[in-house]
């Protein structure tokens, strides 16, 4: 078995290293299995809204989603990638901590954050500004 | 195992807050601080408690000396022997809801989150707080049932009942993290009954169904901080700060850096924009701004994740429950303007696995007397078995 990169052509033993190396979504690196690379530029980047209701703001922040990558229906959570899966009426759903559920429904051409316990709120698209030179 | 019952009745005074309530059969409250201190690891003065101790305080002052180290002598007897295994029994008197139509239940003063059975010990307070309420919080009836049960509980004129329960000292903190203070006993009710002015029996909470769950530990890199992880490589975390907020200023830890000196260096987004200064043409810190700060370690692993979060003002009580349904019962909760829970255990200089502040009303948002119109929730994550496994360089 082999793993094609750009211009590279790798043995087996180099899986692991190939997958962080070929971008987004990839696995972390071996000190913490559980991390994962944020694409680096596909998908688009989603807040919360910052005058959504505070339950749904808390709940966001503490769970990580108040930012977020969604590439396709995964979501991406600064170095930390979740478990995602297609539900019915959402563009993707997730399971967090404490048997909570994420969904992120669209009203319209509106993305929603919602969580299973009740708070939502609207996201919206954010481009972080180019570094200053 | 071994019961511990009425050796000292004097000095142990038992109040519920916010409910009040005393206890009739009597626990021995020094045999409960010295468990509590054996079994938290927490630290005990005994030639302090033992020399404000009545006995040596009536001695004469030619026996003190003597009577002293007795003291000394039998207070560390009693804390050698300290166990899990002790059994203390008390009873409680506390108070029974009114029927809550919508869930079905009447539920036990004691056993709500946040209550606790003060313990005095020679002026100190021991908070008791029990793991396992939860399972005895709830009777649970129908309505028609629920009728005749408050008519029974209301013969007195009130909701009072009495509570006798037996239970283990299990560590320290309360789970729940709802209960703060300098001494705060996590104990495990091995039995419980509640009962009414006349002795009669209203309930048996059943403690075996589900017996408590063992405390789980807690490892900071299983979790992440606002999304932000340990154990991850300071360019991974850059690229991801970059993308999501902006791009971070990453700097190597200079000579005079008051950072810990495992570290070699820093990636952040300001601190201080999350922080008003009045004085100054300082921007207020709103809803939506974001600040962090990571450290990483000489290989380039991100060792210390910090990342605060501007709200709107918001309910702590709100913040506390998704808190722990989010991160796992607290290791320990520390209370005032800004309560501070933790998770895990501590490093001597980096403190705990996980750390959040909760600051509904913004009081950590600006210096002096600047009223900031925001809350803030404030997470340290930092990886506690690198720090154990990792001595600081030789200068």
């Amino acid at each position: 078995m082999s793993v094609q990169c750009p211009g590279l052509r790798l043995a087996p033993v180099a899986l692991l290293l190939a997958l962080v190396a070929c971008g987004g979504g990839a696995p972390g690196d071996a000190a913490n299995p559980s991390a994962a690379s944020l694409p680096a530029s596909r998908g688009e980047v989603w807040m919360i809204d910052p005058a959504s209701p505070t339950d749904a703001q808390v709940l966001a922040f503490l769970n990580g989603v108040h930012r977020f990558v969604l590439k396709d229906n995964e979501i991406y959570t600064a170095t930390t990638r979740l478990d995602t899966a297609k539900v019915d009426g959402a563009l993707t759903a997730a399971t967090l901590a404490g048997d909570l559920q994420l969904r992120i429904e669209s009203q319209g051409v509106q993305p929603i954050l919602v969580f299973s316990s009740g708070p939502r709120g609207p996201l919206r698209k954010y481009e972080a500004p180019e570094p200053k030179p | 195992m071994i019961s511990s019952r009425s050796i000292l009745k004097a000095g142990v005074l038992l109040l519920f807050a916010p409910l009040a309530l005393a206890a009739e059969r009597d626990l021995d409250p020094e045999q409960l601080a010295l468990t509590y201190h054996k079994l938290a690891g927490k630290a005990f003065d005994f030639d302090r408690h033992a020399a404000a101790s009545r006995v040596v305080g009536q001695a004469s002052g030619f026996d003190r000396p003597d009577v002293l180290k007795q003291e000394i002598a039998r207070q560390r007897a009693v804390f050698d022997t300290a166990s899990d295994q002790i059994v203390f029994e008390t009873d409680i008197q506390n108070s029974i809801s009114d029927y809550d139509h919508d869930r079905g239940e009447f539920s036990v003063a004691i056993f709500e989150p946040g209550s606790y059975m003060p313990v005095y010990f020679n002026r100190q307070e021991y908070r008791v707080v029990f793991a396992n309420a939860a399972q005895a919080r709830a009777i649970r009836m129908p309505k028609e049932e629920a009728r005749e049960f408050d008519r029974r509980i209301m013969r007195d004129g009130n909701r009072s009942v009495m509570t006798p329960v037996r239970f283990r000292i299990v560590g320290d903190g309360d789970p729940a993290g709802a209960v703060s203070g300098q001494y705060v006993v996590r104990a495990e009710l091995i039995s419980a009954q509640v009962l009414d002015g006349d002795g009669s029996v209203l309930a048996t909470p059943d403690f075996t169904a589900t017996p408590a769950a063992p405390p789980v530990s807690f490892d900071p890199l299983a979790v992440d901080a606002g999304g932000l992880r340990v154990g991850v490589t300071a360019d991974q975390l850059e690229a991801a700060v970059t993308r999501l907020y902006r791009k971070p200023v990453r700097r190597p830890r200079g000579p005079r850096s008051d950072s810990d000196p495992r570290f070699t260096g820093s990636i952040e987004i300001d601190l201080m924009e999350c922080i008003y200064v009045p004085s100054s043409r300082d921007r207020e810190p709103v809803p939506g701004d974001v600040c962090l700060r990571a450290f990483y370690d000489k290989d380039g692993i991100v060792r210390q994740v910090r990342i605060q979060g501007v709200l709107p003002r918001f309910d702590y009580e709100q913040a506390r429950s998704a808190a722990i349904a989010r991160f796992g019962p607290a290791t320990a909760v520390s209370g005032g303007s800004t309560p501070q829970l933790s998770w895990g255990t501590s490093d001597p200089a980096l403190g705990p696995g996980l750390t959040l502040r909760i600051d509904p009303y913004g009081n950590s948002l600006s210096f002096g007397s600047g009223d900031v119109r925001a809350g803030s929730l404030d997470l340290t994550l930092t990886d506690t078995a690198w720090a154990a496994a990792t001595a600081a360089p030789a200068n």
